[in-house]
């Protein structure tokens, strides 16, 4: 029997699914080891009890990387350019986020100036070499990283995007003069003109590279000495990709750990056929949200480390906020209560779980509020200690001068108007409105906050889906394998080489074919095809799918008719007379994941609650008394009115007075607003 | 300086459902910054696709702005006044669906010539509901100048004026209208192309203003629009409330007209606050100069609008409720009030940010929240010629990024643009692959920050080589006359534009080596292939006492090469160990005897 295993690491618990041929799906938690994170992945798959001889696929998703970068534990970082052209990251684009602000503080990227170094070469804008490279400029630099304590070194030339021989050289320099060090080349990184963002872009990617280079090396040696190996890492876009990609480039897997959860949640939104969607994945850490709308998330190719610090990479377009069941309460100067973005993460954690924390999370406020049941062991073994919740959110209440439910509820509040906040970028922000949405509440704490967070937002429908806790684990199963392959090369209508295209097209096919056979994939994968056009004299291209086979010059004339439907409806008019350019040639590759079939729920009438118990609702005038619900004896098409509690193994559904719990067959359970 | 008795009490307006308010709100917001997206993604010009120097706006039926994208502060107050002029000079009674309207005419309402105005009147059941306008920065407009900008004499020397004209009717292009531009332009096909980028932009507008009011009704979008502009009135009466009230003048100048060799021109401000009023006089300021730094009605609105929006801490929604507690007094024939048919191109580049900076330092005597004037200057070069690739003509304007003021609580930015513009720069490789040219050098200019408590950001200096002969055109300020720096703080380091001949090793200035009046405003010098142009931008001013300077930032400065050594002792009083760390015991003794040798 073969099974396919999938892990999400978190910043505080490290979850595992999966699913034997047989069609059975399980799954284990256990606490992320923040120091080398693979450990945890070993306790979990340890605590799962996997047959590592049995695994034929596994995939792994990680925040390891947004954590480094939001943290900024990553090693010191140094730059080589083409001289005169040094301070490239300090200039930037000379715009600021907002016209009217006298108080805003340029931020300054990852390189100090003092670790710019140039180098005499030149490029020149046809990919020509105008001047050769110095090598003894490269030497000298060298010797000056090592003199620094520079461990990751970024190259980025001008125009190396045409002509990449100087990077490729200069690479090879540093890695004979330098081993140790790690070195990410533009060129590789992100192969397109703009010399800020390329740089950027390549200056992030190896920033990331040590720490990604060692935790997914430690993860493949380590299932190698049991008996496993092809490991699959969950990429930013929502596919996977292989370790040695994923080391090659760790920029392309700084959304790999919430990825997953977006996956699943498309999955389930059209199982149950309701669109649109917002996503709240609530783990220990953080908080993480986005949209799916038409079937589709929303997705970018570029986001901002900060403000002016892009990160050119396909990706979901998630939105993070530090708010999760760990994050830390505390009191301002000024006497206010807040929480987070300091989290208590897996060590010590939340105070309740009895590892040694004792400030209070929210964790421990929903504990105070009477809304996890200290009889049930979170994960199957985390215990939850009611006297230590108390102990910590006392020493809050006594800075407020509130007794315990005032300052337990206040704690939840506020972690859920910060959440609320990042939902409304996403949506408010940009003339949505979110009351058109249904939220997917995920992740071991999502479901405690869901409806309040819909509350915030006036939405009235939430899904909290099955496996809620290990849901991002879930949709890393569900992910497609996706290789991008791109050839900048501009053609002009006047005089289109036909015979050329088809050869590019070829090229990047075979390319993707050799890659899918390279990493055993024993499917061969569908192939999309699609080029990029512009009128004449544009700078900013569309792109427009084209079909397979020998592209013709029918097929070209379509696909310009496309473009300018495209064009007309995206920006108001079209040119049927201007001549075109075509100026990247992609493919797609992709090979389909079989879609999960999770088990469905039984059907008949509804057992009792388990037991009964004081809840304490704010808002409905104090404590309540409240069914406690075992999820797995919930029966489909059951409607449990609020106030309820549902419990599972690796998370706590909160249905609030004024809500409804509603049973899908497959296994979700829909919140109503009365 | 006393608070008044009693401020009013600023009601906020009755707000039935406030989040559709805010959904609504910023719907059209965001439809303002799609309308910009379309504009960058299908123009033809790097002053649109690259720099995105244009606005896009929303307008109700009674022609009051109700929503803008966040782009361009330049237009975003003469807007208000471009639109407002074309609605009443037009009549909405002579408007028809399916017509775009044309303006660009600094006289009547506009903000100088090159700022090109369309503006679409959106139908709803037979009724005008809303218009959807931009502005947008065309490169070329004809005139004696590529790209307008240089040491120009009158309007007719400028480009090509329109006042407001149909350049769409019926859903299709006026074609008498294209062919009169693109026969005055040196780039008929950018032009055409970019014309069509902001019309196009106004088409999507109305399609997305229209599924609005399809969806809430034109009772109910109507009293949405209201609402907007009167919490955004109550939101900055309220804000203006926070100034003490008073009257604060401060007067600064430019160096030169173009003209006139070396003839500073003076403005001067008066910053009357009165409880939830301000109002800004100009009375005092210069006669119109004879060169092309003369600010319009509408250059200096918009600049008053900038200065008083930076004084608020608070991110009001800018609407036309915004602009309601703002009164501005310029005097008309004087330099920020230009009169027919006075030059007035570079007002709208570098006389508006040295106005904000005037108006700042006007407002730094009320306040603490106040910053050090910045670098001032846009850095204007036009560059002229033709393409090796395609034998087409070329025009290009290039901004440069300088320093901003040091601030009570922070240094200044690095490389920044002048506070009327939030254009990105040209990215070198895109500037090589279109334009004969090779950039040598892209850096920070070192030594440019004015010495202060919190010293000013530092310019950006950068080479060009000329690949091909250019025609090159320039208009910039601050290359003799220093900026100011606040509090005890000082200027920045001056502007340069220097030319290097092929087979020469000096670096000359345009006087020099072309015999111009100016060394930053001239027009047409001919560069040939191999010829180097150095254009290093200003830092920004100081704020407070260097000899207050944290002497750990000053050694950090040194380090990073932005101040020479000598400026530690010799500026700062900070004294260097030979660890490269501050020697504090050294420090304390030469600070002391320098502040005992100022006073």
């Amino acid at each position: 029997m073969s099974i396919s295993i999938a892990v999400d690491v978190g910043g505080t618990f490290t979850d595992l699914i999966s699913l034997d041929s047989t069609g059975a799906v399980s799954e284990a938690k256990s606490l992320t080891t923040p120091d080398d994170p693979s450990c945890g992945i070993f306790d979990v798959l340890a605590k799962a009890g996997v047959d590592f001889n049995a695994i034929s696929y596994f995939v792994h998703g990680s925040t390891v990387g947004t954590n480094l970068l939001i943290e900024r534990r990553g090693p010191n970082v140094g730059l080589i350019t083409t001289r005169g052209f040094r301070d490239i990251l300090r200039i930037q684009r000379v715009v600021r986020p907002r016209s009217f602000d006298l108080h805003w503080v340029k931020p300054r990227h990852l390189v100090e100036r003092t670790m710019s170094l140039e180098v005499h070469e030149r490029i020149g804008a046809h990919g020509e070499i105008v001047e050769p490279i110095h090598e003894d400029d490269v030497r000298a630099a060298v010797e000056q990283f090592k003199a620094e304590g520079v461990t990751a070194i970024a190259v980025s030339y001008m125009f190396s995007f045409l002509n990449s021989s100087h990077e490729i050289q200069t690479r090879d320099l540093i890695r004979s003069l330098y081993p140790e060090a790690y070195v990410s080349i533009s060129s590789e990184v992100y192969p397109q003109w703009r010399e800020y963002e390329r740089t950027s872009t390549t200056v992030i990617d190896v920033y990331l590279k040590p720490r990604i280079d060692e935790y997914l090396t430690n993860l493949e040696s380590g299932l190698q000495e049991r008996g496993a190996s092809h490991l699959l890492i969950m990429r930013s876009n929502g596919g996977v990709m292989t370790t040695a990609n994923a080391k090659e480039q760790p920029v392309t897997m700084i959304q790999s750990g919430p990825a997953g959860g977006v996956i699943a949640s498309l999955y389930t939104g059209r199982l149950l056929d309701i669109d649109p969607l917002m996503t709240a994945d609530i783990g220990g850490t953080s908080f993480d949200t986005c949209l799916i709308s038409d079937g589709d998330p929303s997705t970018t190719n570029t986001t901002e480390l900060e403000f002016g610090m892009p990160i050119a990479t396909p990706m979901l377009d998630i939105r993070s906020v530090g708010a999760g069941g760990g994050s830390l309460a505390w009191v301002d100067p000024a006497g206010l209560l807040k929480v987070g973005p300091q989290s208590a993460g897996a060590f010590p954690g939340p105070a309740c779980y009895g590892r040694g924390g004792d400030t209070a999370t929210s964790t421990d406020a929903n504990a105070v509020l009477g809304r996890l049941d200290p009889q049930f062991k979170l994960g199957g073994d985390v215990e939850i200690q009611l006297d230590a919740a108390h102990d910590a959110v006392a020493k809050i209440s006594a800075d407020l001068g509130f007794n315990a439910e005032r300052t337990a509820s206040g704690i939840l509040d506020i972690m859920n108007s910060n959440m609320a906040e990042t939902m409304r970028l996403l949506t408010i922000d940009r003339g949505l409105d979110p009351r058109e949405f249904t939220l997917v509440a995920f992740g071991g704490a999502g479901p405690l906050h869901g409806a309040y967070l819909a509350e915030e937002l006036g939405m009235r429908r939430v899904i909290v889906p099955p496996s809620p806790g290990a849901f991002s684990a879930l949709g890393a199963l569900m992910a497609d394998t996706r290789f991008d392959y791109v050839k900048t090369r501009i053609a002009y209508s006047e005089n289109l080489d036909l015979d050329t295209i088809n050869t590019d097209f070829a090229e990047l096919e075979a390319r993707a074919l050799g890659d899918f056979k390279r990493e055993r994939f024993d499917d061969p994968p569908d192939l999309l095809r699609s080029i990029d056009f512009r009128y004449s004299g544009q700078n900013w291209e569309l792109e427009v799918s084209v079909p397979n086979g020998e592209i013709t010059a029918e097929a070209i004339a379509e696909a310009r008719t496309r473009y300018d439907a495209e064009h007309d409806r995206q920006f108001g008019w079209s040119f049927a007379e201007s001549s075109f350019e075509l100026v990247n040639f992609r493919v797609v590759a992709l090979a389909c994941h079989a879609e999960l079939h999770l088990p469905d729920v039984s059907t008949g009438p509804l057992a009792g609650p388990m037991k009964s118990g004081k809840v304490h609702f704010a808002k409905s005038g104090g404590n309540l008394d409240t069914p406690f619900y075992l999820r797995s004896s919930l029966t489909a098409g059951s409607e449990i009115p609020g106030p309820a509690i549902i419990i599972e193994d690796d998370a706590t559904t909160l249905v609030p007075p004024q809500w409804t719990a509603h049973v899908e067959p497959h296994g979700s359970i829909i919140l109503g607003r009365n | 300086m006393a608070l008044p008795d009693s401020p009013r009490n600023i009601a906020m307006p009755e707000i039935p459902d406030p989040i559709l308010l805010e959904v609504v709100g910023n719907y059209l917001v965001s439809t303002c910054e799609e309308m910009g997206v379309a504009m960058m993604r299908t123009s033809y010009s790097t002053m649109f696709n690259e720099a995105r120097d244009f606005s896009c706006v929303i307008f109700d039926a009674c022609g009051e702005m109700i929503a803008q994208g966040d782009f361009c502060p330049a237009h975003i107050g003469a807007i208000v006044h471009t639109v407002e002029w074309t609605i009443k000079e037009v009549g909405s009674e002579n408007m028809n669906p399916g017509d775009v309207i044309l303006h660009n005419d600094p006289y009547r309402g506009g903000c100088h010539l090159p700022e090109f105005m369309t503006m679409k009147p959106c139908y709803w059941q037979g009724e005008i509901v809303a218009y959807a306008a931009n502005i947008a920065h065309m490169t070329d407009i004809g005139g004696m100048v590529p790209a307008a900008f240089g040491d120009t004499r009158n309007i007719f020397q400028e480009g090509l004026r329109l006042p407001p004209i149909k350049i769409y009717t019926n859903d299709q292009p006026v074609e008498d209208i294209f062919s009169i531009i693109t026969s005055n332009v040196r780039t008929p096909v950018v032009s055409r192309g970019d014309l069509m980028a902001m019309i196009g932009s106004t088409y999507l507008a109305e399609r997305r203003i229209l599924d609005l009011v399809e969806k809430h009704g034109i009772a109910r979008f109507n009293d949405l629009a209201a609402q907007l502009k009167d919490v955004s009135e109550a939101r900055m009466r309220r804000a203006i409330q926070k100034i003490p009230d008073g009257e604060y003048t401060a007067e600064g100048y430019l160096e030169d007209d173009g003209v006139i060799p070396d003839r500073p021109w003076k403005i001067r401000a008066t910053l009357v606050v009165r409880d939830d009023e301000i109002i800004v006089d100009y009375y005092g300021s210069d006669p119109q100069a004879a060169g092309a730094i003369n600010q319009s009605f509408g250059t200096t609105a918009s600049a008053t609008y900038a200065g008083v929006f930076h004084m608020v801490d608070e991110d009001i929604p800018w609407n036309h409720g915004a602009y309601r507690p703002i009164s501005i007094v310029a005097p008309p024939g004087s330099i920020v009030n230009v009169e027919y048919p006075g030059s007035c191109v570079g007002g709208n580049s570098d006389t508006y940010p040295t106005t904000v900076d005037i108006l700042l330092s006007a407002f730094a005597q009320a306040s603490d929240r106040s910053s050090a004037p910045d670098g001032g200057t846009c850095g204007l070069l036009g560059f002229y010629g033709h393409s090796v690739d395609t034998g087409h003509p070329f025009v290009i304007l290039h901004h440069e990024g300088m320093g901003w003021g040091g601030r009570a609580d922070a240094d200044g930015n690095d490389a920044q643009i002048v506070k009327n513009g939030n254009c990105l720069n040209a990215p070198c490789e895109i500037w090589e692959s279109r334009y004969p040219v090779r950039i040598e050098e892209y850096s920070i200019a070192n030594g440019s920050p004015g010495p202060g408590e919190h010293r000013g950001g530092a310019g950006v200096q950068r080479i060009w080589r000329c690949l091909d002969p250019i025609t090159v055109s320039a208009h910039l300020n601050h290359t003799r006359l220093p900026i100011w720096g606040l509090h005890g703080g000082q200027a920045g380091a001056n502007a340069a534009l220097l030319f290097k001949r092929a087979d020469s090793d000096d670096w000359q200035t345009a006087t020099e080596l072309f015999g111009t009046i100016s060394d930053g405003k001239f027009s047409n010098v001919m560069l040939e292939a191999g010829d180097q142009i150095l254009l290093r931008m200003p830092g920004g001013g100081g704020y407070g006492d260097p000899l207050d300077r944290n002497p750990e930032l000053v050694s950090a400065d040194i380090r990073d090469e932005l101040i020479p050594f000598a400026d530690a002792a010799g500026v700062y009083g900070v004294v260097i160990a030979p660890d490269r760390t501050p020697d504090e015991a050294a420090t304390v003794q030469l600070r002391e005897q320098m502040r005992h040798a100022a006073s």
